[in-house]
């Protein structure tokens, strides 16, 4: 017995220092770089070691040669199992063909989240037309002071600092909340419900006090450029969370880590393109919505093109 | 995890207390590169007189960048280490024990602000401790796990052997390759000499005939590293 151990050993280390000399080469270059036959070789040699990693593990658990040949195998199972095509070509491949079909695919989402909005921001507009005491939650004291005296928020837009800051600070707190929406809904969709009902409510209560002090006109010279696309990017994203909420309560008898893993996917496919028309929206509200010279029907006309375009984009037909 | 022929592959799952150090490793590099720029960036603004517009744009850019993007680039980088997983030697992984794509990678790095909630990681911390993967949300979401890379070829594993040798002879030399670095040096010495008398009592020619114990062991058996402190 001693003597078949100790084969067993020196035969081990021999498979695992040519395996290692496989890997040295994978290492290097990946699998695309190898030749047929080094290939070939590679998945000789770590068949060749995972079958003497079985009899080592069950002969001699735990002993030093089971461990290093255990990592070598490891290692081998990693870097072997499969080639993901270049990122910037999967990008391309996401953001034009698996886009649109996602975007398709989950219009149900969709319109559930813009359903829960619009209710939202029906809400936020009955109750701030109702109540002042309503509005004060959302605003302070000064700001409902000065839309009392006829001036609101967005007239000082341009000074609180240069165009370029501005919209690169508005762009990176939107890509945030829209990511925070999406994310938000994986405890049961409660964050996103949360970014629903909070955001909802707020454009609601910002039309009441632009409506109780007649400021609408000046309000919608400010919003009609980013507005719509935004309001929309952000009820896309909710729509995304609520999805991801499904896979994290949904029982199909299945277990809940594929569960999650599979509504992870699809709720990613359908934020992930929003992003690019997110920082898209904040470079608009940065520089030209502040812009009171630019005249209202211009800019509602920018806004209106700016949702065309990119429901064409998301609803363009995709070959399967 | 089933690897080929259908034997079990054991994945070593990094521990809370690694990941956290790891984090932490992370997070001072991108603080401290991103000070770095912002002050190269005003010299250079100083310097080219450029409008002071560049500096406010890039540092909100860059901590976006570092809020969002500096632990993705690097797992996208370098298959799923970052600088503080390299240094403690951890590794994101599929759950079948393989490479993650970028999509996965993405994932969890976006869900990490749900496990940060409602600060310092608190709820990624509590999902790694009781989730039986050690996962935190965004490893769940993903499909990834965090494994202990274990080092494939251990510098003190003996790279030749004398033939036939009987397994119990095989351990003893096995241990003490894996042992020695730590012992004292006086025991090291003693113990040295005791392994080279047996080698010398059984295979008479395989140890080189001059030098210190630790020295004949270590060329005798082809052992990489250096014996001693």
């Amino acid at each position: 017995l001693a003597l078949d151990l100790g084969r067993l050993r020196k035969r081990a280390e021999g498979e695992a220092q040519e395996f290692e000399q496989s890997l040295a080469q994978l290492r290097q270059g990946g699998l695309d770089r190898l030749s047929h036959a080094s290939l070939e070789e590679l998945y000789a040699n770590h068949r060749r070691l995972m079958g003497t990693y079985a009899r080592v593990q069950a002969r001699m658990p735990d002993s030093q040669t089971a461990r290093r040949l255990a990592a070598l195998a490891r290692e081998g199972h990693a870097r072997m199992a499969r080639v993901e095509p270049p990122l910037l070509r999967q990008l391309w491949h996401y953001l034009w063909i698996s886009y649109p079909q996602a975007f398709r695919r989950e219009l149900p989402a969709l319109q559930v989240a813009g359903a829960a909005f619009l209710g939202f921001v029906a809400l936020g507009l009955v109750l701030g037309t109702l109540s002042e005491d309503f509005l004060a939650a959302f605003f302070s004291p000064e700001a409902i002071s000065e839309a009392r005296h006829g001036r609101i928020w967005t007239d000082e837009v341009e000074e609180r600092g240069p165009a370029s800051w501005l919209s690169t600070a508005i762009f990176t707190n939107n890509l945030s909340v829209c990511l925070l929406a999406w994310g938000g809904g994986l405890p049961a969709g409660l964050g996103t419900l949360y970014i629903l009902w909070t955001n909802g409510m707020m454009v609601g209560a910002i039309f009441a006090l632009a409506w109780r002090f007649d400021l609408f006109d000046r309000l919608f010279a400010f919003i009609s450029t980013h507005g719509p696309l935004e309001l929309f990017l952000i009820v896309l994203s909710c729509a995304a969370g609520l999805l991801l909420g499904q896979g994290s309560v949904e029982d199909r008898g299945r277990p809940r880590a594929e569960l999650l893993a599979e509504a992870g996917l699809r709720s990613w496919s359908l934020v992930g393109g929003a992003l690019p028309w997110i920082v898209l929206c904040g470079v608009i509200e940065g520089f030209i919505s502040p812009n009171m010279d630019v005249p209202t029907p211009t800019k509602a006309a920018i806004g209106i093109a700016l949702l065309g375009l990119f429901l064409a984009y998301a609803l363009r037909k995709v070959q399967p | 995890v089933v690897g080929a022929l259908d034997v079990a592959l054991d994945l070593p799952l990094a521990s809370l207390g690694s990941r956290c150090m790891a984090w932490f490793i992370d997070w001072l590099g991108a603080l401290l590169i991103y000070g770095l720029s912002i002050l190269l960036l005003q010299l250079l603004t100083s310097a080219l007189d450029l409008s002071p517009e560049v500096i406010l744009v890039c540092a909100v850019v860059g901590w976006f960048a570092v809020d969002w993007l500096w632990i993705l680039g690097w797992e996208l980088a370098t298959n799923g280490q970052t600088m503080g997983k390299r240094l403690l030697g951890l590794r994101v992984v599929r759950l079948d024990g393989t490479r993650p794509g970028a999509l996965a990678f993405l994932l969890r790095n976006l869900l990490r602000p749900l496990d940060n909630l409602p600060l310092c990681y608190s709820v990624g911390s509590l999902s790694v401790l009781i989730s039986q993967r050690h996962q935190r949300l965004g490893d769940m979401v993903a499909g990834t796990l965090v494994v202990t890379e274990a080092r494939a070829a251990s510098s003190a594993a003996p790279k030749r052997w004398p033939s036939p040798l009987p397994a119990e002879d095989m351990r003893l030399l096995e241990a003490w390759f894996a042992r020695e670095p730590s012992l004292l040096p006086e025991v090291r010495s003693e113990l040295a000499e005791r392994m080279v008398r047996l080698c010398e009592r059984r295979w008479p020619d395989f140890l080189p005939p001059e030098g210190a114990p630790e020295e004949r062991l270590r060329l005798g058996f082809a052992v990489e590293g250096q014996v001693g402190p």
